[in-house]
């Protein structure tokens, strides 16, 4: 029962984490951006616990709570915050229009299940469409760091990729120990400080948070 | 106990720095904690190589040749940095370039990065390893925006985000590591020799794929082409002191982690693949570093192109194996002390012209006779001329692939005249050429005496070390190429 129970909360998890990113790559507003990013790491905290429903240990207890604080309320708050205090203006552009952007995400919803990533998607036994998936999440992340022009949009999938990679971890079995995994999300809750350093220091000497405006660097 | 001294000593030094207000009680910890890890690192080095043992005082740190060898150079290059750093910082306080807020964060972040570069070489968990180098990215990209200046915040931009994504999939190529060993659930701390020892177990086509992460990942952090391209921004944005420690200590322990992962590959798939990665990857950075260096416009930009080279060399080295692989680890050596001594140079550079542009540096020769000497026999020495050791690591690296690769040494080649030729146009212009005029401004003299003992000193101890390996180096490369 419980193991039925596990395998469809992990796929309800993965698919809503693909549609968060569909989303991200999507929305107009940064606070909706925020607001998908927190959902999308809550789907990670679920996934944490989903896989040991029979045994929950209090190190995995403690592993999701953290994540919950930190990647679900502290990091979109922190980002919320810094929209919200130096009134940032979204950045829409981006190097592919949106039906070309969903037509990209379509053609790696077709990589992923196809024979080049069959290895990778057996890697978690049974659930090969549910890691294909998994891997198109990390693809389509991938896709909205390059495609959008935003800062904050490219904050967003630097974040979203590491969502994606956990969630790889996870489904794949490879989940690191307690230790590591804190060290992971340390890792995070700092990068997010530091983004939120850079993102408005970018919008005050470029007068936008369009990084193709930045052209000093040019010899 | 000397490991655990040393990193005590960082964190001692930054909290130091942290909260002392007089910027000589900063400079005092600092050196001390530099020095400190250059006597411990030498210490361990010292031991690995004489007894053949791996240093391990505690259960997850472990020092192998060739963390010794990365440990070592970390451990030099950041000793000279500090010692630099001190009449460098002191100068661009007196000229009112900096504020001394910006002095006490270059304090702050230098030790947090030496702190954990040292760690990451230490670290014995793959993914132990991979959160200490994601963190020294979070220390340095602060340390590249060091001036605030909007060219700054760009460079620091590119290199958090490009770094970032490398990053990330470097540690999906870890995870993917971790399927050798067939665990369901959750992994406890895994050691390198408890991966390498299961390698037979991964699948054939998930070795690759992680390689290939690996490779694109740390090799983002080691500058290979083509994730190159923060490189050249950051190189030229950060302070002279902290390209020195880019280029000196960081790419070692990147590559230390290539090559680490390297060995599992190579248990699990044999040596061809990561070969042709090596190859591949080391060729592409010096044919993109050689074409890119004609149309250079800043000086520290040079240097940036110049590590590109080397690093590809390096990729090279080890790609060919035998002795290329010797090559490549006395390569990484030589190219350390090196490019810390030319960046500490156009440091000096920087403080007498005020301006990173090359066309605006002329005559230095005559201006700053003594750092255009040292800069000028740098650039002798990174372009591979005797009696310089690169000459013959170049030439050894070259020797290696030249019976199985004849054609990747052909271009290879070509592209290496092309980069000398490239950076003695540049060089010579900036050194050889006519001085400035009186109303420039500049008058002719060094800054400080101080400011030319850190440059000098890598120069002499690259000469010693071209002429005379010392054994335990020597056991150390060997055993390091071995693993």
């Amino acid at each position: 029962m419980n193991m039925s129970l596990s395998l469809a909360v992990i796929q309800v998890c993965v698919v809503l984490l693909f549609l968060t990113i569909i989303g991200l790559h999507v929305v107009k507003k940064n606070l909706s951006e925020a607001a998908l990013y927190s959902l999308q790491s809550l789907t990670i905290v679920v996934l944490l616990i989903a896989p040991h429903l029979n045994d929950l240990s209090p190190d995995i207890l403690a592993i999701a709570f953290l994540t919950l604080v930190v990647k679900v309320i502290f990091a979109p708050q922190f980002l919320r915050h810094m929209v919200l205090k130096n009134g940032f203006k979204f950045t829409s552009s981006t190097y592919a229009n949106t039906p070309v952007t969903l037509l990209l995400i379509v053609g790696i919803l077709g990589l992923v299940t196809s024979s080049i990533f069959a290895p990778l998607a057996m890697l978690a036994g049974g659930q090969h469409l549910t890691t294909s998936l998994v891997l198109a999440a990390i693809l389509s992340s991938l896709l909205l760091v390059v495609n959008r022009k935003g800062a904050f949009s490219e904050v967003m999938g630097v974040l979203s990729l590491e969502n994606s990679i956990v969630a790889f971890g996870i489904l794949a079995g490879l989940e690191q120990s307690a230790v590591l995994q804190l060290g992971i999300i340390f890792d995070v809750s700092i990068w997010v400080i530091v983004a939120t350093v850079f993102v408005p220091l970018v919008y005050q000497h470029i007068g936008s948070l369009d990084v193709t405006n930045m052209k000093k660097l040019r010899d | 106990m000397l490991f655990i001294i040393t990193i005590l000593g960082f964190a001692i030094a930054t909290l130091i720095s942290v909260v002392a207000k007089k910027r000589r009680i900063m400079e005092v910890a600092s050196v001390a904690a530099s020095v400190v890890a250059l006597v411990s690192m030498s210490v361990i080095a010292y031991q690995v190589g004489t007894t053949g043992e791996v240093y391990s005082p505690l259960p997850f740190v472990s020092i192998d040749s060739m963390g010794a060898i990365a440990g070592w150079l970390v451990g030099v290059v950041g000793c000279a940095n500090m010692l630099y750093a001190v009449p460098y910082f002191g100068k661009e306080l007196a000229k009112q370039i900096v504020s001394p807020r910006r002095v006490k964060k270059f304090y702050i972040l230098t030790n947090v990065f030496l702190g954990m570069l040292l760690l990451c070489v230490a670290a014995n968990n793959p993914v132990l390893a991979w959160i200490l180098l994601e963190a020294t990215s979070l220390s340095t990209v602060f340390l590249i925006n060091y001036y605030n200046k909007p060219s700054t915040i760009e460079a620091a931009w590119k290199y958090l985000i490009i770094s970032s994504i490398g990053l990330l999939l470097g540690f999906l190529g870890t995870l993917l590591y971790f399927t050798a060993l067939g665990h369901q659930g959750s992994i406890g701390l895994i050691s390198w020799n408890d991966l390498l020892a299961q390698a037979g177990q991964l699948n054939l086509t998930i070795a690759k794929v992680a390689f290939a992460l690996v490779m694109i990942g740390y090799g983002t952090k080691v500058g290979l082409a083509p994730m190159h391209t923060w490189k050249p921004d950051a190189y030229s944005k950060a302070p002279a002191p902290i390209g020195a420690l880019f280029s000196g200590a960081l790419l070692p322990v990147a590559f230390l982690l290539i090559l680490r992962f390297r060995a599992i590959t190579d248990a699990a798939v044999g040596v061809a693949f990561s070969q042709h990665l090596l190859i591949g990857f080391g060729l592409l950075s010096i044919v993109i570093a050689a074409f890119s260096i004609m149309v250079v416009g800043r000086y520290k930009r040079l240097l940036a192109y110049s590590t590109i080279e080397h690093t590809g060399i390096i990729a090279l080295g080890f790609g060919f194996g035998g002795i290329g692989a010797f090559a490549a680890v006395l390569h990484m050596i030589y190219h350390s002390m090196i490019k810390s001594s030319m960046f500490f140079a156009t440091g000096n550079i920087l403080l007498k012209y005020s301006t990173a542009h090359i066309k605006r540096v002329t005559g230095a020769l005559g201006v700053i006779p003594s750092t255009s000497v040292l800069f000028f026999i740098g650039f002798l020495a990174v372009t591979g001329l005797p009696p310089f050791g690169i000459f013959l690591t170049e030439l050894m690296t070259l020797s290696a692939g030249v019976s199985h690769y004849p054609i990747i040494v052909a271009i290879a080649l070509i592209a290496m005249v092309t980069m000398f030729v490239g950076l003695f146009k540049h060089i010579s212009g900036m050194v050889l050429s006519e001085p400035p005029s009186t109303g420039s401004g500049i008058k002719p003299g060094e800054d400080s005496n101080w400011l030319l003992v850190m440059p000098a000193a890598m120069l002499v101890l690259v000469l010693i070390l071209s002429f005379y390996v010392p054994p335990f180096l020597q056991t150390l490369i060997q055993k390091a190429i071995g693993q």
